[in-house]
């Protein structure tokens, strides 16, 4: 089965499968070594998932493979980073949501990408096997002894140690905002997808609260009420350098939301820093008093 | 004098073409807010276009008693007033640093409400623009100024079996893309029409086509004297401000019209008796995106150079409107030739013909501090030229004052028009 990569959560993966191609979400670890492409000013993880696109073996450490890739519009940085994978399909999706042309925009693009899938071995679309995931991969563990601790922000590596460290140093994570998380997850109608795939994916996929949307209110008021659902005690806006779409809202963020917000920026050094693991440990030293009051 | 007394005190370190035309064109540039808050007073609709540069303004410039401006151009108060007002500084309080473009000063301006009166009504394109300048307008929008957005698609190539129409500057797109924005530019035309409490017909549309075209022209005329004329009749800066008149013609259309002439026939009178202000022998560079301070149009010519040929991001508020299709149709032809929303190899593509168009001898990429094109748009324009045209290219950065790295510019501008100048010795 051919393989279809990407990385943006607005890509719709059941249409890829109902091509009969096996969509894989890939969320590459940046590496600050990394030659690919420009250096100066490109988001890491863009830079990352590029190329992993265009380079014959991912990253130029992982064994070759070939596949298919799909880069979506959602942050200029991916826009123009597309450039560099030239074999790739470029997704336009729209950043208004409330209009019809923001519908026909999307559901033209669906069109588009049935007739690449096709055109690179992709069956015709067939909706029989579609199923609506019962949950999602995020699995909250409540611990009672742990600080409660929710995560947003940009997609967080595959490969990354940031959930582990959260453990480590004595949080738990109960609420999972980042792009690629649940917050992103669509629900979409089984019936009305079989009936209608475009109709029901356009639908599904322009109602995922996204921090690209213009307006953008929905993203805050889904992480007020899920926030205070999870009974958070701490958030984390785990951002890339360089990506101004979550930077921007940084002091928004804490201003709406009722508790206290590290804004951490991590580059491609990640799993090497110490700082990262550093702030995440101090943010939840501060945040321990309360949560035993609270406790 | 007056201006740089009212704080605009970077002009003091500029230095200005001396006529009576350009005099007149810097004195339209520093007394737009005047205009704008004389406006606001006769009752006029003020609105804020945003991103787009030269399509939205036409639209609103149609409609009478509403006056269209881009509170964009607040990117230039720091420059001009040598961050005096520390519109910058706002901006860094409301959590948007300086990895953000000089534009973040648009954030600070709507805060201090010292520069422009506050917009009556706000409309931003969104989608393919650039993430920085994206989440500055929404910020706007989050400190209660309600924003129209509307889209603007990524610009593609068609596929083989698409059909297709070609755009004011020949590229070739989906019909689809072109339907797309005409009906999102029809969405705010009417947005601007009710809140002006009037109509946008056919026939205003056609009119404000017709105007803009006329201004086109005069920039298109003047770009060619200058560009190709030996000496240089027009320094940089001058022709700087005037292409900045085309996207929404500093608040007077009347008076851009008349100062783009008087211009245009102050250049006529040069060339013919052959009078520059430049050696003849200047190195010849083709610029690409405009720069946060306008001393560098200065400095570059201090050390030799010359522009002939730009790419300030508005190529598409320079080419003609077509007259003879629907109104809005041509206005959605103009918006999608936006140099910024297609592909950087579009974008170069274009550059190369202007580049041997008006001869250019190399090309330099300005690069603007924290926006997200200038990351990656530069290594594939250079890229483009040095393979289909064998010229130098080079990137620098520019930030809104430039003083304390101008040794740095300075040094890598003289070697770039040293080894334009070598080239020229050894042919």
């Amino acid at each position: 089965m051919i393989e279809v990569v990407y990385s943006g959560p607005l890509v719709p993966a059941e249409w890829i499968a109902a091509h009969g191609m096996h969509p894989r979400c890939v969320r590459p670890m940046p590496r600050s070594d990394s030659r690919f492409g420009p250096q100066t000013g490109v988001c890491p993880f863009a830079r990352a998932f590029a190329e992993y696109a265009a380079v014959p073996g991912g990253q130029t450490s992982c064994p070759p493979r070939d596949s298919l890739a799909v880069f979506a519009t959602t942050c200029d940085q991916m826009r123009r980073i597309a450039e560099f994978a030239p074999n790739a399909f470029v997704m336009n999706v729209p950043a208004t949501w409330q209009t019809p042309t923001a519908e026909r925009m999307y559901a033209a693009e669906l069109h588009r990408l049935s007739r690449w899938l096709r055109a690179h071995g992709g069956s015709e679309p067939c909706t029989a096997a579609f199923q609506q995931p019962c949950g999602t991969d995020f699995q909250p563990v409540s611990h009672l002894d742990r600080v409660r601790l929710g995560v947003i922000g940009g997609p967080i590596p595959d490969d990354s140690p940031f959930t582990g460290w959260i453990e480590e140093v004595g949080g738990t994570l109960v609420l999972d905002g980042t792009d690629g998380g649940p917050r992103t997850q669509p629900w979409i109608d089984t019936s009305r997808f079989h009936d209608d795939p475009i109709a029901e994916l356009t639908r599904a996929y322009l109602s995922v609260p996204s921090i690209h949307h213009r307006p953008n209110h929905r993203i805050f008021e889904w992480l007020r009420t899920h926030a205070s659902a999870a009974r958070v005690q701490g958030i984390i806006l785990r951002r890339y350098v360089w990506c101004d779409l979550w930077h921007a809202e940084a002091r928004r963020f804490g201003e709406v939301l009722d508790v206290p917000l590290l804004d951490l920026e991590v580059d491609g050094n990640e799993a090497t820093d110490p700082r990262v693991r550093g702030r995440i440990a101090s943010f939840l030293e501060m945040l321990t008093p309360c949560a035993a009051r609270e406790a | 004098m007056r201006h740089c007394e009212d704080g605009d005190t970077r002009l003091a370190n500029l230095r200005f073409d001396n006529s009576p035309a350009a005099l007149r064109l810097w004195n339209l540039l520093l007394t737009e807010e005047d205009r704008l808050r004389q406006a606001r007073a006769e009752g006029k609709l003020l609105v804020g276009v945003m991103k787009d540069l030269g399509t939205a303004a036409v639209l609103a410039w149609s409609l009478p008693d509403v006056v269209a401006f881009y509170p964009d151009g607040a990117w230039w108060t720091p420059c001009i007033m040598e961050s005096n007002q520390r519109l910058l500084e706002v901006a860094d309080s409301l959590g948007v640093p300086e990895s953000f473009c000089p534009v973040r000063a648009m954030l600070g301006a709507f805060v201090t409400q010292e520069h422009f009166p506050l917009p009556d009504l706000l409309v931003c394109s969104v989608g393919a623009t650039c993430d920085d300048f994206s989440s500055i307008a929404q910020r706007l929008e989050g400190m209660g100024h309600p924003i129209t957005w509307w889209e603007m698609p990524h610009r593609r190539s068609p596929d083989s079996d698409e059909a297709y129409v070609t755009l004011t500057n020949g590229a070739c797109v989906p019909v689809e893309q072109v339907e797309c924005v005409e009906t999102e530019l029809e969405r705010i035309g009417q947005v601007m029409a009710t809140a002006a409490h009037t109509q946008l017909t056919e026939q205003r549309l056609r009119e404000g086509i017709v105007r803009a075209n006329r201004v086109r022209r005069l920039l298109d005329e003047l770009r060619q004297e200058v560009f190709m004329a030996e000496p240089c009749p027009l320094p940089a800066l001058e022709m700087l401000i005037a292409e900045m008149l085309s996207i929404h013609y500093c608040s007077d259309f009347d008076e851009t019209e008349q100062v783009l002439q008087e211009l245009l026939a102050e250049v006529e009178r040069r060339v013919t008796a052959r009078q520059g202000v430049l050696p003849a022998d200047a190195a010849r560079l083709f610029w690409v995106n405009p720069v946060a301070d306008l001393r560098v149009m200065n400095l570059l010519e201090d050390l030799g150079g010359r522009i002939c040929g730009t790419d300030y991001m508005l190529g598409h508020a320079l080419d003609l409107l077509p007259e003879d299709e629907p109104p809005l149709h041509a206005l959605a032809l103009a918006a999608l030739a936006d140099p910024m929303v297609g592909s950087a190899a579009q974008r170069a593509e274009r550059i190369c013909r202007e580049v041997q168009h008006f001869r250019a001898q190399a090309v330099l990429v300005s690069r603007i501090p924290g926006a997200s094109h200038c990351a990656t748009e530069g290594a594939v324009i250079a890229d483009v030229i040095r393979t289909r045209l064998d010229l130098p290219v080079i990137e620098i950065e520019v930030p809104s004052v430039t003083d304390a790295m101008e040794p740095t510019l300075g040094t890598r501008l003289q070697a770039l028009v040293e080894t334009i100048k070598g080239v020229q010795t050894a042919c």
